[in-house]
């Protein structure tokens, strides 16, 4: 990368409209912020991230390309922006930064998020629409805690079974995370459900959302498991 | 104190110092890799804060957010 995209022209452009901030991890002993890259969340090198002036974390960039960094950045920017007019008053600044704060994980809670929702004004249809599927997010992972914090292998089936049902409510619905990382949360928590329970077409359907959603960015390994699965399962119910 | 002891006693000794001059000698070596670290090519492409609280002090001024870039130079 350093011989790559950050020697490259565009990313001198780039880095006009943003400040620069390199750490090297040296194990020097006594260095000043040696261990920065652990508090920010990183656990490997390269590592890339964006912040605010306050330190506040916006997450890595998709790819390592200057286009990539620049979304990231228009998030950092936009939050910023928009929580200084909401803290205004501009009621549609507020909303706007809901959906912001929504975005980069400020609410970690449903209950939070939807109390906070009540006390805004001028929501526009737009703006529900895309609230919801955020909501529809914290949802999910309210709804998949229970099996992730679960570490007794003999209440997985009976956990995955009350957490795919409820999951499958929400697609049922329409109810679809609008966040990748909670999609695709939701899809994986499905297929496991969908193969317990030896259901061939929720299955299909699960992985089909997975592939359209994530196309080639979608983890190879796991696209390739779960089509061995999904092959065992039609396998099994022709009793080969 | 017995002639085992003595030795014992002698033993640790060298080898406390011996584990202090090996730090030291390694310490060298980071400091060193960190110089050549900071000889690389890309610094020249843009201007990199190396300090974290400036990199927000300037932030907070200029109203630019972050881009930070952590790497190593301990190891290549």
């Amino acid at each position: 990368m350093e011989s790559g995209t950050l020697s490259e022209p565009e990313f001198a452009e780039f880095a006009k409209d943003v400040t620069l901030f390199l750490h090297i991890t040296t194990r020097i002993t006594g260095r000043k912020d040696e261990d920065l890259l652990s508090k920010v969340g990183g656990r490997g090198f390269p590592h890339l991230v964006a912040m605010d002036a306050t330190g506040k974390l916006f997450g890595s960039p998709n790819d390592r390309t200057v286009e990539s960094f620049r979304k990231l950045m228009t998030v950092v920017s936009e939050y910023g922006n928009f929580k200084a007019k909401a803290e205004k008053g501009d009621a549609v600044a507020k909303v706007e930064f809901f959906i912001r704060a929504l975005k980069v994980g400020d609410f970690k809670k449903l209950d939070e998020a939807k109390k906070h929702l009540a006390t805004l004004k001028k929501v526009s249809k737009e703006q529900k629409t895309e609230i919801d599927g955020l909501l529809y997010g914290l949802e999910v992972r309210d709804i998949v805690e229970p099996l992730n914090q679960n570490k007794d292998d003999g209440k997985k089936a009976e956990l995955t079974k009350s957490v795919g049902k409820k999951l499958v409510e929400m697609d049922k619905a329409g109810h679809l995370p609008a966040m990748d990382e909670d999609f695709g949360v939701f899809y994986s928590v499905i297929l496991s459900y969908a193969e317990q329970e030896k259901d061939i077409p929720l299955f299909e359907k699960g992985l089909e959302a997975l592939k359209a959603r994530f196309g080639d960015n979608l983890n190879q390994r796991f696209l390739s498991a779960k089509e061995q699965i999904l092959e065992k399962m039609k396998d099994e119910k022709e009793g080969k | 104190m017995s002639p085992f002891r003595s030795a014992a006693i002698a033993l640790a000794f060298f080898a406390a110092a011996g584990d202090a001059l090996a730090q030291a000698a390694n310490q060298d070596q980071m400091k060193k890799n960190l110089e050549k670290k900071l000889e690389a090519e890309f610094l020249k492409n843009a201007t990199w804060i190396l300090d974290y609280d400036q990199a927000k002090a300037e932030s907070k001024k200029s109203g630019k957010p972050i881009f930070a870039y952590f790497t190593r130079s301990y190891a290549n």
